[in-house]
């Protein structure tokens, strides 16, 4: 069969699987933070936290347990690193170096991944078990926390509370992200991931070298890779080793899983705001932007025009592709993996087209909405049409108000602070690796892939995605202490505006629907909000790309 | 069984420069001196955040 032809049916069987789980899994979720009754296994975890689970938070209570539990969550991961080669399941590794411990702690903690190490000549099986996967399950749940949060600030009036947060994050790990990664471990297992704890092999091959092969549980925690949109690979080639991602059916199913809880959430706001509609039509702004990403992509890797003969042999541009799964599958795993924050891969990025890896990130770029990381693309998207209802109201005369909320100048100011966080932090670190030697110095590529792959990881590093473009020597103290405030800073500053503006939201008496108020869920909604995030992204990044992909693209 | 430090030839998708930094033992005489330098560096971080927290709130009243 046609590569390209398969790479779509592909496309149309995740697109036909995620639309069948819209529904029940975004109801389910919605289910999850709105019932009264606790299961038992959580009311012994809040006896042991201390926690009331009736008493409701304050929005600034509420961001204070986020910072103390991922401050907390940020030491420990570090101490386990260092104390590595102390503990059991350590492989005969030795401790991790102080500054990749400490990036990687606030990588894991931030829900980031990013990855200055090779997993499996760096981190030894507790390491990988007790310290990344425990967080790639917390910084999810921690995530979808907020977004509830967020959502309560519409749902509740008169209120400063926005629930708890340990309850929420609780229930998020306990009712939704273990269950389904039971789930999808055992479909990860069964279809060829490893599953072992296996001292390393030393093996002779058939030439008479020696071979060292790693093992690892690496199949239960290959799914919360995925489904928390996490992205930290147990090894160092991640969805392209063939221990992680064995055959094209985990490759398909992996992706299923990534794209999974991002584009069920807006069900849950449908149905916890109580009109479906309102999630249909964020669901669809999500869908448009991803479908043309893929397109995107796939086009350009597809391109052989300028290529060369090895291109136009092979039908695309295939230096840096796994060949068992090849270009379109690549195309769509760093579509995918772009516009969630995942990050996670299955072909080397560095390699994509310019104007391929220009989408890729762009789709970085744009922060988590098409649909986004786990809960955070359900706030940053809400965040979004909040701009957009505001903006339509000075267009067009009509009073700005959303989900029966007034977007007042005070909403306006938090929408402000969430939306420049990104470029403020992206920016300044990038120029300054730029222009400094200190930054310079790592940046192994001259010209504009140089500059594309600097914007990239700090792009990647503040929207907390994880993936990279080679070439960029990361390792380097300079880039793992930038990235490491980027991605802490990327992660908790927007989610403290977020919650205020929720808190505020939240204080307000509703406002019933007039001839004035503009009906947000329409497909004339869906355009205008597809067009604010282009617009305020394009013009956000324009230099950055054009000096960066598209001068090489054209060049 | 397994040999004491795996040696592979780092190839990178995900983590550029992989390896680069890792692997390598902890030299004793430093080993407080930058334990305490990431660990004072993530409550500075943690307190600017606190601070920019203080602030919306001074903000909000």
């Amino acid at each position: 069969m046609n590569g390209t032809l398969a790479g779509w049916l592909q496309f149309a069987l995740l697109f036909v699987a995620l639309a069948a789980c819209y529904v029940p899994l975004g109801n389910y979720i919605a289910h999850i933070f709105t019932t009264d009754k606790d299961w038992k296994a959580e009311r012994f975890l809040y006896r042991v936290m201390g926690v009331d689970p009736k008493a409701d938070q304050r929005w600034s209570v509420y961001v204070r347990s986020i910072l103390a539990f991922s401050a907390v969550s940020v030491l420990f991961l570090y101490g386990l690193e260092r104390l590595q080669h102390y503990l059991i399941l350590s492989q005969h590794l030795p401790n991790v170096p102080a500054v990749t411990a400490w990036n990687t702690a606030a990588s894991f903690v931030t829900n980031t991944n990013w990855q200055n190490y090779a997993g499996e000549s760096t981190m030894g099986y507790l390491v990988q078990m007790a310290g990344l996967v425990v967080q790639q399950f917390m910084s999810a749940a921690v995530g979808l926390a907020v977004a509830i949060a967020m959502i309560r600030g519409f749902t509740r009036s008169r209120t400063d509370k926005l629930g708890n947060f340990w309850v929420d994050v609780t229930r998020g790990a306990l009712r939704l992200l273990i269950p389904i990664s039971i789930v999808g471990g055992l479909v990860l297992i069964a279809s060829g991931a490893i599953e072992n704890f296996h001292a390393y092999q030393t093996v002779t091959t058939l030439s008479g070298m020696h071979q060292t092969i790693p093992g690892g549980p690496v199949g239960s925690s290959e799914v919360i890779k995925d489904l928390g949109n996490n992205g930290g690979g147990w090894f160092n080639t991640n969805s392209a080793h063939p221990f992680e991602n064995p055959t094209s059916f985990t490759d398909i199913f992996e992706i299923f899983l990534l794209l999974l809880i991002p584009f069920a959430t807006p069900r849950a706001f449908g149905r916890m705001v109580k009109d479906n509609r309102q999630g249909y039509t964020l669901a669809a702004v999500m869908v448009i932007i991803w479908v043309v990403a893929v397109g995107g992509i796939s086009l350009f890797e597809a391109h052989t025009g300028t290529g060369g003969a090895a291109t136009k042999l092979a039908h695309g541009a295939m230096e840096g592709v796994e060949t068992r799964f090849g270009r379109p599958a690549c195309s769509l795993f760093a579509a995918s993996t772009t516009v969630t924050s995942t990050g996670a891969v299955n072909c080397f990025h560095d390699s994509l087209t310019p104007f391929g890896g220009g989408i890729a990130l762009f789709d970085i770029a744009l922060g988590e909405i098409a649909p986004g990381g786990t809960g955070a693309g359900m706030y940053g998207i809400l965040i979004l049409a909040i701009v957009t209802v505001f903006v339509a109201g000075l267009m067009v005369g009509r009073t700005p108000e959303y989900i029966g909320k007034k977007i007042r100048p005070v909403e306006m100011k938090y929408a402000a602070l969430y939306f420049l966080t990104m470029p403020v932090l992206i920016l300044t670190a990038a120029g300054l690796s730029i222009g400094t030697r200190v930054g310079q110095k790592a940046i192994l590529n001259p010209g504009p892939h140089g500059l594309t792959e600097v914007v990239y990881a700090f792009a990647s590093m503040a929207n907390n995605n994880g993936s990279a473009f080679g070439g960029l020597g990361s390792a380097a103290t300079w880039y793992q202490v930038t990235g490491g405030i980027v991605m802490l800073l990327g992660r908790f500053a927007p989610e403290i505006f977020a919650l205020g503006l929720a808190g505020s939201l939240a204080r307000q008496q509703p406002v019933p629907a007039s001839a004035g108020t503009l009906d947000t869920r329409t497909p004339l909604f869906a355009g205008m909000l597809v067009a604010v995030i282009l617009v305020l992204v394009g013009l956000t990044y324009f230099p950055a790309l054009a000096l960066g992909p598209f001068a090489e693209g054209l060049h | 069984m397994g040999p004491a430090r795996p040696a592979f030839t780092q190839v990178s998708l995900g983590c550029p420069a992989a390896g680069k930094g890792a692997g390598r033992g902890l030299t004793p005489g430093r080993r407080p001196v930058s334990d305490l330098l990431y660990i004072g560096l993530t409550i500075v971080v943690f307190a600017a955040l606190y601070l920019v927290l203080k602030g919306v709130e001074r903000f909000e009243r």
